[in-house]
C-alpha cells in the first residue's frame, strides 16, 4: 500500500478491523513515516475524548418510551387488507360461487335448446303447450276432442295462436 | 441473537417488543454520534429520541438492500444536522458556553485533560461535513462505503472530508500550542 492508502486506512487499523498481514504492513510503515505517526497520534487522542454519558435513567427509559410509541404506530399503521387471511377466503368464496353460478346457467342454457316446450313453459304459456299437446293427439282422436279443441281455440287471441301455430309445425309433421 | 433485518420483520407482524431491542442494541451509538455532533447533552438526549421515533414512523419504508444500523445513522444525522441549521438561524442564550467554559477551566489544570478539552474543541470548530467524516470513521468505526451511505455522498468525497479534517485538526492543535 501507497502512503495515501495507509492514512486512509488509519481509523481501521484503530479499529482492529484489519487482517494480519494489512496490519503488519502498516505498522511497519508507520514505524518509518513521521506523518504517519502524528496522525495515529491525533486519532488515538480523539478517540480518548469522551462524550458526555445522559446517565442510567435515559439508557433504561429511552427504549421503552419509543416502544409505546411504536405499539401506537403499528395499531393507528393501515394494514394490507388483501394480504390477510379473512379477505382471501372471502374473494375465493366469491369466486367460487360464480363459478358454480356461470356453470349453471350454461348447463340450463345447453338443455333448453333441446327441449322447445320447456322453453315455452319458462315463457309461462303453459296454457298454449297443453292445447299443443290436445292437437297433436287429435290426429288419431275422436271429432269430440277436435271440438273441445277448437272451442279452447275460440278463446285465444291472435297473438297466442301465432305461438300455437309456430310449435304446432313439428308436432303435426 | 437475531439480526436487524428479523426483528424489523417482527415489529411489521405486530410485535412492538422487537423494536425495543433494536433501540437497545443502537442507543449508546446513536446517543454518542449526536453527542459528537451537537456536543450538548440535552439536545443529544433530545435528539437521541428524535431519531428513533423518526426511525419507527419511516420503517416500512426501510428496505433490506441497506444495512439498518447505516439506515439508522443516516436518520440520525440528518435529524442532527437539521437541528444545527436551525440553531445557527436562531442562536440560543450562552448560558452552555459559559458553563462549559468555566468547566474547561476546571479541566484545563491537569494536561492531558487539557489536551483532550481542547481536541474536543476542536472537532466542534471544524466544518459539518468534515466533522462528520471524523466522527463516522474514527469514533464509530464506520468503513469509508458505510460512512458515503450515510453522507449521502461518494467515496472519494468522504475521503477528503476526512483529510482535509484532520489537516485542520493538526493545524489547530498546532496553532493553539504555539499560542499557549
Amino acid at each position: 500500500m501507497v502512503h495515501e492508502e495507509i492514512k486512509d486506512t488509519l481509523p481501521d487499523y484503530l479499529k482492529g478491523a484489519l487482517p494480519d498481514e494489512v496490519r503488519v504492513e502498516i505498522e511497519k510503515h508507520v514505524a518509518g513515516c513521521r506523518d504517519c505517526t502524528h496522525e495515529l497520534a491525533l486519532l488515538s487522542d480523539l478517540l480518548g475524548v469522551e462524550a458526555q454519558d445522559p446517565g442510567t435513567l435515559f439508557w433504561d427509559t429511552l427504549s421503552r418510551r419509543i416502544g409505546v410509541h411504536a405499539g401506537e404506530a403499528a395499531r393507528s399503521r393501515p394494514r394490507n387488507w388483501f394480504l390477510q387471511p379473512l379477505p382471501i377466503a372471502l374473494v375465493a368464496s366469491f369466486f367460487a360461487v360464480a363459478v358454480l353460478f356461470y356453470s349453471k346457467t350454461t348447463t340450463d342454457q345447453v338443455g333448453s335448446r333441446s327441449e322447445p316446450a320447456l322453453e315455452v313453459n319458462l315463457n309461462g304459456d303453459e296454457e298454449i303447450v297443453e292445447i299443443a299437446e290436445e292437437l297433436s293427439e287429435d290426429t288419431n282422436g275422436s271429432e269430440d276432442d277436435l271440438e273441445d279443441c277448437s272451442a279452447e281455440l275460440a278463446l285465444l287471441d291472435m297473438k297466442e295462436l301465432d305461438t300455437l301455430s309456430a310449435m304446432l309445425g313439428p308436432v303435426t309433421k | 441473537m437475531k439480526d436487524d433485518s428479523q426483528l424489523v420483520e417482527e415489529y411489521l407482524s405486530g410485535d412492538s417488543r422487537s423494536i425495543e431491542e433494536l433501540v437497545v442494541r443502537y442507543q449508546r451509538q446513536i446517543y454518542y454520534l449526536i453527542y459528537r455532533l451537537t456536543n450538548d447533552l440535552e439536545e443529544s438526549k433530545d435528539l437521541t429520541q428524535k431519531t428513533f421515533l423518526k426511525a419507527v414512523r419511516a420503517i416500512t419504508k426501510f428496505r433490506n438492500e441497506s444495512c439498518f444500523k447505516t439506515w439508522l445513522y443516516r436518520i440520525a444525522v440528518n435529524t442532527s444536522l437539521d437541528q444545527i441549521g436551525e440553531q445557527k438561524r436562531y442562536p440560543r442564550a450562552e448560558l452552555n458556553e459559559t458553563i462549559a467554559d468555566s468547566d474547561s477551566d476546571v479541566v484545563s489544570k491537569l494536561a492531558g485533560e487539557e489536551r483532550k478539552e481542547r481536541l474536543r474543541k476542536a472537532v466542534h470548530e471544524l466544518p459539518e461535513r468534515q466533522r462528520l467524516a471524523v466522527i463516522l470513521r474514527v469514533y464509530d468505526g464506520l468503513s469509508i462505503s458505510e460512512t458515503a451511505h450515510v453522507m449521502g455522498c461518494s467515496e472519494g468525497a468522504v475521503k477528503a472530508h476526512y483529510h482535509h479534517a484532520v489537516k485542520r485538526l493538526r493545524n489547530l492543535l498546532q496553532e493553539k500550542s504555539d499560542g499557549a
